[in-house]
Order: structure tokens, then sequence, then C-alpha cells
């Protein structure tokens, strides 16, 4: 009998030490004394260290986990006798590389239920990590975020517009980034080792705009006491960004016309002209075809700045970029005032969605800027919103206006289902679980406008 | 020379980058002429290079360490003596006598060419983080 239960007890030995050698996670356990008394297949893999280096050594220098010293899980279970499941954090393999895993701890008892020590169960979440990065880049070109189907088309063909030597022309109203948007072309263009020199050339008086765009000679005017070198010479080999471009006089516009299609300018007083290879980017809030209509605007000028045109839809139009931009500019301003704040309770976010946002993602970006000076940490609630914000906010949600309310949430979902299905009227109705007549009903009645070319039409 | 270890509950501490404590020992000609303790309060790489730097340590013995700790140190010309176990005074000894280098005291799975890993993961180099001088 006795033989038979040694027997029973080895076979179930044999069959625990077969499972914990053919499972992926790694799984190792330790004695009173913190130290590892056994050390399975998939741990030696995970941690690089072999079964034999492992056994007998304090867990800590084995495991090497960030949670090691101040926040052991194996501690917490040896002491409270509860369980942690699924806790996250990274061990150091002995290149030095940080290999994310997620843990969870047991208590280890013998047949008189007397603790004899801990097992620690732990995951390589390394592949898991790539994905989530790659599944992030998707939502990133340079210092921009978004997950707007409106700004993902654009992110597509960003890379490519960067790396031609095109003029690009970016519109938009103001406070959509057009700057960062610039300044992304140039970090991914061949010119980004060059420097990226901006100008705004709505800030400076015509004859002061020109002295700073082409420089100017020794004794071209009274004052001029030595040379002095514009922005196009300044922006050689890198990006020149020419901001509020609509603004410039027409006989800036001549001079800047040549530049664009020589090559080539001269500083004022000088009698040779000098070569560029800066790349142009211009900006306008403007409506530039408006503007070469009224005459305001030269028409040949506009066709050679508006060889490639990037358009940044104004904020109210990628709405569900709200809560990404609102965590970006947390983690900013934490970073810039020392502040703790951890984020926004969920009915501020509300009221930040119900607004119009006329100043785009400045506005926002100030919003939050100055709540961290109501609130240093916590959450950002109502009470630290600018009054005008909550005033309209409580007007948008307030009884008299729920019919209106309720169309602009319409107006919003229909126009972002549009777009996500690139105007596809059909694949749009589907997607919003609505018969196709009601969605055209809808379109009419709310007077959604779409686009000449929509999903039908052939490329 | 001056001389940080890393210090958790009179060991190496295992992960230099989460380590809140550091032994700083001053030593000539093979003797300890000076011994201080001293705290690190945050876990930037840079912010804590930057505390060694103003402490005017020369090297730093300690456990695992991150690629970037790692170079954040070395860029500030502090020379890093890595994935190092054992009691403190067992390792200081060691050091005085320049003995680190022998692996007696290393980490696990840090035994070059000895190991059972090199083998079963070719393609892992074991402890390349011990560095070289590299402020000269």
């Amino acid at each position: 009998m006795k033989r038979h239960d040694n027997h029973t007890s080895d076979t179930k030995t044999t069959t625990t030490d077969a499972i914990l050698e053919s499972i992926s996670d790694g799984v190792f356990t330790v004695d009173l004394e913190w130290r590892i008394t056994s050390f399975n297949r998939a741990a030696e893999e995970i941690t690089g260290i072999s079964r034999k280096d492992a056994i007998g050594r304090l867990c800590s220098e084995v495991f090497r986990s960030n949670m090691c010293q101040t926040d052991c899980a194996l501690r917490k279970t040896m002491k409270n006798g509860k369980p942690i499941i699924g806790r996250s954090g990274y061990i150091i393999d002995e290149a030095g590389n940080r290999i994310p895993i997620s843990l969870s701890t047991a208590v280890l008892k013998n047949s008189d239920g007397n603790m004899v020590g801990g097992a620690e169960t732990f995951r390589d979440l390394s592949e898991v990590e790539t994905l989530r990065h790659e599944l992030e880049a998707r939502f990133h070109v340079g210092e921009i975020v978004s997950r707007s189907p409106l700004m993902q088309r654009l992110f597509e063909v960003i890379p490519a517009i960067a790396i031609s030597p095109s003029t690009v022309l970016i519109t938009g109203e103001t406070g959509t980034g057009k700057e960062l948007m610039a300044r992304t072309i140039h970090s991914l263009s061949k010119h980004s080792k060059g420097p990226f020199i901006a100008l705004n050339c709505g800030a400076l008086p015509d004859s002061l705009l020109e002295s700073e765009l082409f420089g100017y000679k020794v004794g071209a005017f009274t004052g001029a006491t030595k040379d002095k070198a514009g922005r196009f010479a300044l922006a050689n080999g890198g990006t020149l960004f020419l901001d509020e471009i609509g603004e410039i006089s027409p006989a800036l516009q001549v001079r800047l016309l040549r530049v664009l299609q020589e090559r080539s300018f001269e500083p004022l007083g000088a009698t040779s002209s000098v070569q560029t290879d800066a790349r142009i980017i211009v900006a306008t809030n403007r409506d530039l075809t408006e503007r070469t209509k009224a005459g305001a605007f030269r028409e040949d000028l506009y066709y050679r700045i508006n060889v490639v045109r990037v358009e940044l839809p104004p904020l109210r139009r990628r709405k569900e970029d709200i809560p990404l931009l609102v965590e970006q500019f947390i983690a900013k301003f934490n970073r810039l005032h020392y502040a703790t704040v951890r984020g926004i309770s969920p009915e501020t976010l509300s009221l930040l969605m119900a607004h119009d946002w006329p100043g785009n993602v400045r506005e926002l970006e100030n919003i939050i800027e100055r709540a961290f000076v109501l609130c240093p940490d916590g959450s950002i609630e109502i009470r630290h919103l600018p009054d005008e914000l909550i005033l309209h906010g409580s007007r948008s949600i307030g009884p008299a206006s729920l019919q209106d309310a309720r169309f602009q949430m319409e107006i919003q979902t229909i126009q972002t289902a549009l777009e996500r299905n690139s105007f596809n009227r059909l694949a749009t109705a589907r997607d919003l679980g609505m018969h196709k007549t009601t969605l055209f009903r809808k379109i009419k009645q709310l007077g959604i406008s779409l686009p000449e070319k929509d999903g039908r039409s052939k490329q | 020379m001056r001389t940080a270890f890393s210090l958790w509950n009179e060991r190496i501490a295992p992960v230099f980058d989460v380590a809140r404590h550091l032994w700083i020992v001053d030593a000539e000609d093979g003797r300890i002429i000076g011994q201080t303790g001293r705290r690190f309060s945050s876990d930037d790489p840079q912010e804590r290079a930057l505390r060694l730097t103003t402490l005017q340590i020369e090297q730093l013995v300690c456990g695992a360490i991150t690629r970037s700790s790692y170079e954040a140190l070395v860029e500030r010309g502090i020379r890093v003596v890595s994935f190092i176990a054992g009691d403190l005074n067992q390792v200081v000894h060691a050091w005085l006598a320049d003995r680190l280098k022998e692996g007696e005291l290393n980490m696990p799975g840090c035994n070059r060419g000895k190991r059972h890993g090199a083998r079963r993961y070719p393609g892992r180099d074991a402890c390349v983080m011990t560095s070289k001088r590299t402020r000269e």
C-alpha cells in the first residue's frame, strides 16, 4: 500500500513537472529565505538565465524586476496570503533591455497547511507591447496625434509629401496646428538635418518683411551698416515656413514668385543673385481662391504655391480627438509645471466635447493650461474651466435646446461615419445601422454638405 | 577614487533604475579613506546621472541596469560596473582588491562563456553592460 502511495506521489510530481515545462508562462518558486527552488523552461527563456544558475540564488537577483525592491508582489502575497493576478512591470535582461511582463503570485503550503514559500508566474509581453506601439504609431505622425478618419487620411500622405521637394500649402483655421504640421513635414523630409526657419508674414510691415526675407547688403539703405542674411539664406539646406502668406503685399508677391520659380533671390542692395535650396512651406487661414478672385492675391503665385495642399480640419470636425489631445496636454503640462494632474472628470470632458472650438487645438491647449493653474493635482473638474465654456455648455445641454443638442449630435455622428466610409452613403447607412433612405432624409434635413466626389465616384 | 555602490537591504540593489540608496566609498592605494550614504529622489535616468555627477562619483557598482540609465551615466563620464550581486561589504572588499572582474560576484546568468545560457541562448551576450572607462 505504501509503495502504491509513493508511486502515486511520484506520478503526480512527474505530471506537474511535465506541465510546468510545457507551458509558455515563466514559473519559479521561492523558499521562505527568498531563494529560488524551481525555475521552469519558459522562465529560462524569458529571463535568459539557466535553471542551474538560478536555483539557490535570491529571486530579486535572478528576476531583476522594477518591482523587486519597493513593491514586491510576492512579498505582499506571502504577508497577507492573497494572490495577485496580472500585475504589470518589467524585468532587465543581461543586455540591459527592458522586457515588459505581467505576473501573478501565490502562496506555497505543505500538506499540513503551513506556508513553505511562494510561486510567481510571469508572461513576456514584448510582442503585445510591440503591437500596441505599432497601433499607437498609426495615430501619430511626428508630434501630431489623431484618431480622426480625416487626419488619418492626411497621415497616410504626409510621408510622401515630406520626401518630395515640392512647395506645400497648408490651409486651416487659426489654431489647427499649421506650424506643427510644417515642422512635422520638415522633420520627415531630407532637409530634416537643416534648419527650420519660420516667419509670420502678417506680423511685419511690408518693408521690414522684405529685408527679413531676402536680407540686405551694407549700404543698401540708411542704417544698413553691415550685411544681414535673410530668412531665405538662413533656411538654406532646411525649410522656410511662411505663415499667413495671404497677408503679403502685391509687390512682395512678385518677388516671392520669382524666388519660387528661379530658386534664387537678390538681397537688398546686392548686385548678384543668391541661390537657395530651402524647401518652402506656406500656410494661411484665408481662402486664397476667394482672394485670388478678388484680385488681392496673384493668380500665378497662387498656382505656384498650391502644388501640394494640406487641409487641416477644424477641431469641431474631429471631436473624437478631444480625449486624446486632452491626455497629451495633461502629460505636457504635468512635465512643464511639475504638477500631478491625473486626468479629467467625465462631466468636464463631456462639456469639452459639446463646445464648438472656434480657436481649435490652441484654444483647447489654453483651456487645459488654465485648468492647471487652478488645479495642480487631482482631476480637472468643471469648476476649473473658464466661465464662457461653462455657460455655453450649460446652454447647449439645457432643456431649452435639447432638440438642438440632438441635431448637433446627429450631424456629428453622420459626418464622422460619412468620412470613415469615404462618403459612400450606402456603406455609411450600413455602418450606422439605418436604411439608406433614412440616411438620405437625415442628410437633407440636417443640411449636411457632401463633397462632389463621393465613395461611388470613379477615381 | 570615489565609487558609489547602489544599495538595498545591505546588498547591492538588484535593479539600479529603481534603487533609492547609494553607499559612497573614497579609496586611495587600495584603502578606504571615507564612506557615506546618500539617497536618490528620482527614477529619471538623466536626473540620477546628474545626481551622481554632483556627488563627484567616478565609478558606479550596481546590479542590473537598463540601457537608458547606463547610457545616461556613461555620457557623463561615469564608469559603470553592472550586474554585480552580493553583500555590500563583500562587494566593497572585492572592488578594493580589484577582484570584481573575476566574475564570482556576477549576477546569475552573467558568467561569461561558462554559463549554460551562453549555449542555450547564443544570440545573447552575457553582461555586455560592464563598461570600459569612457572619460580619460
